[in-house]
């Protein structure tokens, strides 16, 4: 950084502020040229069962599995699951399997156009449901943990309260369950959006269309972020980090026509998971069906899931043994934080260890 | 590839000097004088070495990541011309409000604006549609040289849904890219005050990059209570609505211009026909199974 002197107007300020400027950019795209491609998804996994585009994938355990009921991760379908597996030192995954679980993550693949009418039912009664099945059948368990994040939350508690018999313990992780809330932009975008103009254009949303959207809560801060990078360019572990979060952030799947429509009328909309009236291919979807313990998690500076629309999923619950846990940073720090990697994920291992009798 | 070079050739052509302070001192005058359309002929000038970069850089997230880099320091060099007079009034001592009124130049700043948001023009967006409706006509030609009866009337009444529904796009993206240049302006002004209270408090002007910094926080807090208005969510709404709505009478005089190519429509059906029987053969896989 130039500082600026007092005085009389100085030049050698922004002569040298357009120099810095273009030495950095010509830095930058040396370092990112020598970078080449860059890798995401550290730990080693299995692809053990597939249907239509979906994978479920079994990550290898790194200690004995002591924890003998799997657990399944259900991600959202708005961004790809690797966000839990970046690289070694900021891997949920791995600290999961650390502390001996035995991991399920199912990836929902990337919808083309024959997809548009895919709906909610398909996503949680077929997809879902067939994983889960395909991992009780498996390993012998009549019931697994079943963890789901964000949109994956929002669909695990749809399919926990649909399925109760087959979940041992569900845990939501910054999961979006009461649509009500005004706190996010999202929130109050989706209300009003005429989503069947939508749907009935494009069929399928393509993922650069819903990038828009995310890019609009913070356009400035965006502009920082890269004009920031250009301080740390010869860092390559730094840079290789940003390299695998920006990949992340490119890398957003079209979402299925239908299944998007009932999402955004029948959730953000009509908020029918809380008033009541959601059906899921022909079965109504009752909270209090959610009777197995639950961990709920969310975080306190969520901008794109507020935490009013995360907590009060443990007063619509059955269960008598629920437990809420605020965690201290945004949407995604509950992933790839140092501060997750140390507290969270040792913390869900725990509560789920707790339960595993 | 010999980028290096060509960034010092444009940082050449910026001031026409190399930043030695002997020479730098000497020409300050000139170079302030010159400063006006520094920004921009920095950012031409990097453009060029931007795009052999580019060229030179294979497809990828490296790539992408470039892209933005590039974009948001042109945004950054924008900026910091804008800045760049305001420094110099209070560096000197001669800033007061009536010299920011003078100082700020709207259309400047719009330029900003348009790179934070990615704003097309409206003469671009005007040349998109006018590409569109001068391709449809040409293919359909015969068409409007018939009167609007028979198995033509349904493509006539289309057609001037589609002539009448652009206007009104295109005051309603007025209208957006009015009230997001307006919250800029607002935030400008707000950032102005708190730059002035922290040379206050410091008897010296914060550096361009905490100028930087503040635009950045002043403008997303700005911009979040705009976005958050049920006025522009409205607005935004109508914008999604109309544009949506003329891309599907398009894709309708597509349909009825009756081209050799498989329709929408068919196609659709046939991706429903192949999701029921992907259920379908599901259903009895498990059934099967049991």
């Amino acid at each position: 950084m130039i500082a600026a002197s007092a005085g009389a107007f100085d030049l050698k300020t922004p002569v040298k502020q357009a120099w810095e400027l273009s030495r950095k950019l010509v830095n930058a795209y040396e370092t990112l040229r020598r970078l080449g491609e860059i890798e995401v998804g550290a730990s080693p996994r299995e692809l053990v069962f597939a249907y239509d585009k979906i994978n479920l994938y079994r990550y290898q355990p790194e200690a004995l599995v002591t924890c003998r009921a799997p657990v399944l991760i259900a991600y959202a379908l708005v961004n790809r699951p690797y966000m839990l597996d970046l690289q070694p030192d900021r891997s949920f995954v791995r600290r999961l399997l650390q502390q001996g679980l035995d991991v399920y993550v199912i990836d929902w693949g990337y919808p083309t156009t024959a997809d548009k009418y895919l709906s909610l039912d398909d996503y949680l009664n077929i997809f879902l449901n067939d994983s889960v099945d395909f991992i009780r059948d498996t390993t012998k368990h009549d019931a697994i943990n079943l963890m789901g994040i964000c949109q994956g939350g929002t669909f695990s508690t749809i399919y926990a309260a649909l399925y109760p018999q087959k979940i041992k313990n569900l845990v939501t992780i910054v999961a979006p369950v009461d649509f009500s809330t005004d706190d996010g932009l999202l929130f109050r975008w989706s209300k009003k959006m005429n989503v069947d103009a939508m749907v009935d254009h494009y069929g399928v949303i393509p993922g650069e269309v819903l990038s828009v959207g995310y890019l609009m809560l913070r356009p400035f801060m965006k502009i920082s972020k890269y004009i920031d990078i250009l301080e740390v360019m010869d860092d390559r572990d730094k840079v290789e980090n940003f390299l695998r979060m920006e990949q992340w952030i490119l890398d957003s799947p079209a979402q299925a026509g239908e299944c998007y429509r009932q999402f955004v009328k029948e959730l953000y909309q009509k908020n029918k998971l809380v008033e009541g009236g959601l059906e899921i291919g022909e079965e109504k979807v009752d909270l209090k069906n959610i009777t197995m313990p639950l961990l709920n998690i969310y975080a306190s500076d969520d901008h794109i899931v507020p935490p009013n629309a995360s907590t009060p999923l443990n007063d619509l619950v059955g269960s008598a043994d629920k437990e809420l846990y605020s965690f201290k940073g945004g949407h995604i720090g509950v992933f790839v934080s140092a501060k997750s990697q140390k507290e969270l994920a040792p913390a869900i291992a725990r509560w789920l260890h707790q339960r595993a009798k | 590839m010999d980028s290096i070079a060509n960034v010092q050739k444009a940082f050449w052509n910026i001031g026409g000097a190399a930043p030695r302070e002997s020479d730098t001192t000497k020409k300050a005058h000139d170079l302030y004088e010159a400063w006006t359309g520094m920004g921009q002929s920095w950012a031409n000038s990097m453009r060029d070495a931007f795009e052999e970069m580019m060229r030179a850089t294979s497809q990828g997230v490296g790539r992408e990541a470039l892209a933005n880099i590039f974009s948001s320091a042109e945004t950054y060099m924008k900026l910091f011309e804008f800045w760049l007079p305001l420094y110099k009034s209070l560096q000197e001592k001669t800033f007061d409000p009536a010299s920011y009124q003078r100082l700020f130049d709207s259309a400047q700043y719009k330029a900003i604006l348009d790179k934070v948001f990615d704003f097309i023009s409206p003469g671009t967006v005007n040349e998109f549609y006018e590409n569109i409706l001068d391709a449809y006509q040409r293919g359909l030609s015969p068409m409007f040289k018939i009167p609007a009866m028979g198995k033509y009337r349904e493509h006539v009444e289309l057609a001037l849904n589609l002539l009448r529904k652009y206007p009104a796009f295109m005051a309603q993206y007025g209208q957006y890219q009015g009230r997001l240049y307006a919250t800029g302006q607002q935030a400008m002004e707000k950032v102005m005050a708190q730059f002035i209270r922290r040379m206050k408090e410091n008897s010296a002007p914060p550096s361009y990059d905490e100028f930087f910094k503040i635009w950045a926080e002043v403008n997303e807090q700005a911009f979040h209570e705009l976005f958050t208005a049920e006025e522009l969510v409205a607005l935004q709404n109508e914008l999604q609505n109309t544009g949506l709505a003329i891309k599907k009478d398009f894709q309708k005089l597509m349909a009825l211009a009756s081209y050799p190519i498989v329709l929408r429509s068919e196609m659709d059906e046939l991706y429903k026909t192949i999701h029921d029987l992907k259920n379908r053969v599901h259903d009895l896989e498990k059934e099967r199974q049991k």
